[in-house]
């Protein structure tokens, strides 16, 4: 198998977004991964479109996608690239719309409602495409930035789990898709090692939704990239700029940036407890909110006996939930409670509010507030940090 | 709710001026009809009609709009030339531009501009454009 590079993968991540017209498909086409000697005409393709009221027509969520066989240098390899929002269609507020929810996905694990709604509408096309090919496949490529990002990662797993092949993801900037057991599962059904997944730092919507859901790989850093923009920065998040930051690199060359240690517990231990100050403007802040509310979350369940799996799919919100299980915490033993205690003063510093004098002040019905206010707060800095453009 | 789309509204160029001479094997394509398709804020774009003159020159002014930028909605341009000759419609320019400069798709500001019906589709891709055309210039 011949892995696309990172300047390949983004070119065509970036290529996607240009393919509007029937014409535009043949353009696309014409890309050095799909040419053959001799062959004029593109290998075999099709051409995806989310289902919208028809069978073809776009719905609010934007999906769309190209599946082909590759040329000369990736004979039996098939590309699946999907693209993100675009101007020309109706602008899906896909990360901070307060009604996120999760479902299961076609395999039972739990996703994004909206992401799975998108990829799930274009699975009959895949199906039909792979069908085609009499299982004469022997890796497949699945692209995507952003939006396309994250139905490349639920194309990946679909592939990986229902037709066996060997599969490779690579996303720029894409949002989070599923809970951890989602990213578990998937980790282990695509391969960790076949996972690329490339974010700016201050790319703010890498960073969303905030948990339950979580990247893929698990436990693992991915591609982090340098980006010029101290703060969150909706900069961070153009194709454009994900193009550039990767020319001429190879994969080996992005793993060379690892992160601090936002999933060490002794880090997140040692964040929650320092007195340093917390300013919401800084990504490191949601990093370490993020990693010490999976850290904290998880650290009340074992002790109480929830199981997690699945525990987010209810008719009550995410932030609900969360609260819920955080209010049991309280109420534990002083090595659970203590840590509950300074998440709570954390986040509630972090949003200016004045911090309880003692640990009974943190009723279940004062989290939910706090982890509401920390969600509106986060889809605000989002919000800011595009506007400043 | 919409939280990641505000911000003020810039102007946009959604078409950069074309002026130039439309041939059929070297010779002028007189009277043709050229229909311009433009797409970027829907899905049903708009139309603009021109002509050729006796001497096959045309020229398409350029077209601007007001846009608000959001990284969440990639901007994407795309237009379509067509011309009527002959009683058959012939593509001679397919775009799409991921960025609203002026003169993007040329590269800069096009000069001489020549379109030939009987060349294939040339194919363009750069950073900001992919493209297919029948038309040549100089910078």
């Amino acid at each position: 198998m011949n892995t696309p590079s990172p300047t390949v993968a983004a070119e065509l991540a970036s290529d996607i977004y240009r393919v509007q017209t029937d014409s535009q498909v043949q353009l696309f086409m014409s890309h050095p991964v799909f040419s053959r000697r001799n062959v004029k005409v593109a290998p075999e393709f099709s051409h995806l479109k989310a289902e919208v009221g028809g069978r073809l027509v776009l719905n609010h969520k934007d999906g769309f996608g190209i599946c082909s066989k590759g040329g000369d240098q990736h004979v039996n390899e098939v590309f699946l690239v999907f693209r993100g929002t675009t101007t020309a269609n109706k602008k899906a507020d896909f990360l901070t719309d307060a009604r996120i929810g999760i479902t299961n996905n076609q395999s039972g694990l739990p996703v994004h409602i909206g992401f799975n709604h998108c990829f799930s509408s274009m699975v009959p096309e895949i199906k039909k495409f792979f069908s085609s090919l009499n299982g004469n496949v022997t890796a497949v490529h699945c692209i995507g930035h952003s939006l396309g990002g994250a139905v490349a990662a639920l194309a990946a797993d679909w592939v990986a789990r229902n037709l066996k092949h060997s599969t490779h993801l690579y996303t720029f900037g894409a949002p989070r898709v599923g809970t951890d057991w989602f990213v578990k599962s998937t980790t282990s059904t695509v391969g960790g090692r076949n996972m690329h997944r490339v974010y700016h730092k201050t790319d703010p919507v890498t960073m969303a939704p905030l948990y339950p859901f979580m990247h893929a790989p698990y436990n693992a850093p991915g591609h982090y990239v340098h980006s010029s923009q101290p703060l969150l920065s909706g900069e961070a998040h153009r194709m454009t700029n994900y193009t550039r930051s990767v020319k001429d690199k190879s994969w080996e060359a992005l793993s060379g940036a690892p992160e601090p240690p936002y999933t060490l517990e002794s880090a997140i231990e040692a964040w929650l407890e320092s007195k340093t100050p917390v300013d919401s403007s800084s990504p490191t802040f949601w990093r370490w909110v993020d990693s010490a509310l999976i850290y904290v979350v998880k650290k009340v369940a074992m002790a109480a006996l929830v199981g997690l799996q699945g525990a987010f799919i209810s008719f009550f919100t995410v932030a609900d939930k969360i609260a819920y299980i955080l209010a049991t915490g309280i109420s534990m033993a002083e090595t659970v409670s203590f840590w509950v205690e300074r998440l709570m003063r954390k986040i509630m510093q972090a949003l200016g509010m004045r911090t309880p004098e003692s640990k009974a002040a943190l009723t279940e019905g004062l989290i939910r507030y706090v982890l509401r206010r920390l969600t509106a707060k986060s889809n605000k800095e989002a919000r800011n940090a595009i506007e400043k453009l | 709710m919409s939280l990641f789309f505000g911000g003020d509204k810039s102007e946009i160029v959604i078409f950069s001026p074309l002026d130039g001479r439309l041939l059929y094997k070297g010779e002028p394509v007189s009277n043709a009809d050229i229909k311009l398709w433009i797409k970027w804020k829907d899905t049903k774009g708009e139309s603009f009609h021109y002509k050729t003159d006796e001497k096959g020159y045309f020229s398409i002014p350029k077209k601007t709009d007001l846009y608000k930028d959001s990284p969440l909605a990639q901007l994407v341009i795309t237009q379509e030339i067509t011309v009527e000759y002959k009683g058959e419609s012939h593509l001679i320019w397919t775009l799409s531009k991921t960025d609203g400069r002026l003169n993007v798709e040329f590269g800069g500001e096009p000069k001489n501009l020549i379109c030939e019906l009987a060349e294939d589709l040339n194919t363009i891709r750069t950073d900001e454009v992919l493209m297919g055309t029948r038309c040549n210039w100089e910078i």
